[in-house]
């Protein structure tokens, strides 16, 4: 049975398009068939991490939006493009593809301008399950409240949400949270990312799970090889033996159950 | 439908979230199936035909759910389909476009 995970913050910067690409492809390499859409169509990106830019793809999600392509036509396998750290083509035994949004400046504001059919994009993502067979789909919201964020949590099986140690991400989350629960999301994992060094872990998860009654599923500290990688990869393929990697493979197990 | 029966209103998701519990729960199990029979729908509401389809019908004239006949078969659908475009002065749009 596949399952529907929306990854979402409330506030930009948290790390979430990273942190959803280092996981998808953890879930990845545990043998599951994996995609990663990007709904984040006011501001894309994801596609980046995994080396992937305009001129490699014809059809991004946009394109289905507008009836111009089915769904199935906007999802690369981008399995062949993981790199490790010296270069060569990562060993997955699973398959992760990545349906993106498109990052040319006109298509943007013509969505923006035009609106689409919300529908339209919970059809895709369970025509993309089926024809794909996946096990995974994950979702990349965009930050905040906006209609397709709202549908991807509606329909998600688990929704993570990733926060920084921030006083502002606490409230936003809280919101975040109050909507999920309107919603009916049956699960909900908390992912604390960019924690400085300074901070204890167990004190931060602890606080952070005492304050929403959710559990938390990792917590990540911020790091300078993280800023030195600055997207061109994902990281744990990078940096295996990494901390971070370490609790990317914690949280793909939680989801994998 | 004739052209003197009311349209329903055209509802976005986040209307959803100021339904009551009933009602929000109803249409969040729907999202997620995309479509049920009023069979499926009464074994989920565990109540009477006649109280899920006054529930229904109440959903479907506030705009929120629309019925379809697919292979001779009724079923029940979200109609939470709207994300309207953002206002903004054409002249804006027009140069971001080209």
């Amino acid at each position: 049975m596949s399952q529907i995970i929306s990854v979402h913050s409330f506030r930009g910067g948290t790390g979430k398009s990273n942190l959803t690409a280092n996981i998808a492809v953890a879930v990845a390499s545990q043998g599951k068939r994996v995609a990663i859409v990007d709904t984040d169509i006011q501001s894309p990106g994801i596609h980046i991490i995994f080396g992937l830019d305009e001129e490699t793809f014809s059809y991004s999600l946009n394109d289905y939006l507008w009836d111009k392509c089915s769904i199935e036509k906007a999802a690369y396998d981008v399995t062949s493009e993981l790199k490790t750290g010296n270069g060569s083509t990562a060993d997955l035994s699973g398959t992760v593809y990545l349906v993106p949004s498109s990052l040319k400046a006109g298509e943007i504001a013509k969505i923006l301008r035009e609106g689409f059919d919300v529908g339209l994009l919970n059809d895709g993502f369970q025509e993309l399950t089926e024809r794909l067979n996946l096990d995974y789909l994950f979702i990349d919201t965009h930050p905040g409240l906006n209609e397709e964020t709202l549908l991807s949590i509606a329909i998600s099986d688990a929704m993570v949400i990733i926060l920084r140690p921030d006083r502002q991400d606490f409230l936003g989350t809280a919101v975040t949270l109050e909507v999920a629960q309107k919603l009916d999301v049956p699960e909900i994992l908390l992912l604390v990312n960019k924690t400085p060094p300074v901070f204890d872990r167990n004190t931060v998860m602890s606080q952070v799970s005492h304050r929403y009654g959710v559990p938390v599923g990792g917590l990540f500290y911020e790091n300078e090889e993280m800023l030195e990688l600055a997207s061109s990869g994902v990281f744990w393929l990078h940096h295996p033996d990494h901390p971070f990697s370490q609790e990317v493979h914690a949280v793909a197990k939680k989801i994998i159950g | 439908m004739t052209p003197n029966t009311p349209q329903p209103p055209t509802r976005s998701i986040a209307d959803l979230l100021f339904l009551p519990e009933v009602e929000r729960s109803l249409l969040n199990w729907l999202l997620r199936q995309r479509s049920a029979t009023l069979s499926e729908l009464v074994a989920y509401l565990s109540q009477t035909p006649e109280a899920a389809e006054l529930l229904l019908e109440g959903l479907m004239a506030e705009g929120f759910i629309k019925l379809s006949e697919k292979n001779g078969e009724l079923s029940y659908q979200p109609r939470l389909i709207t994300r309207v475009g953002r206002q903004v002065p054409s002249k804006i749009w027009d140069a971001l476009e080209n």
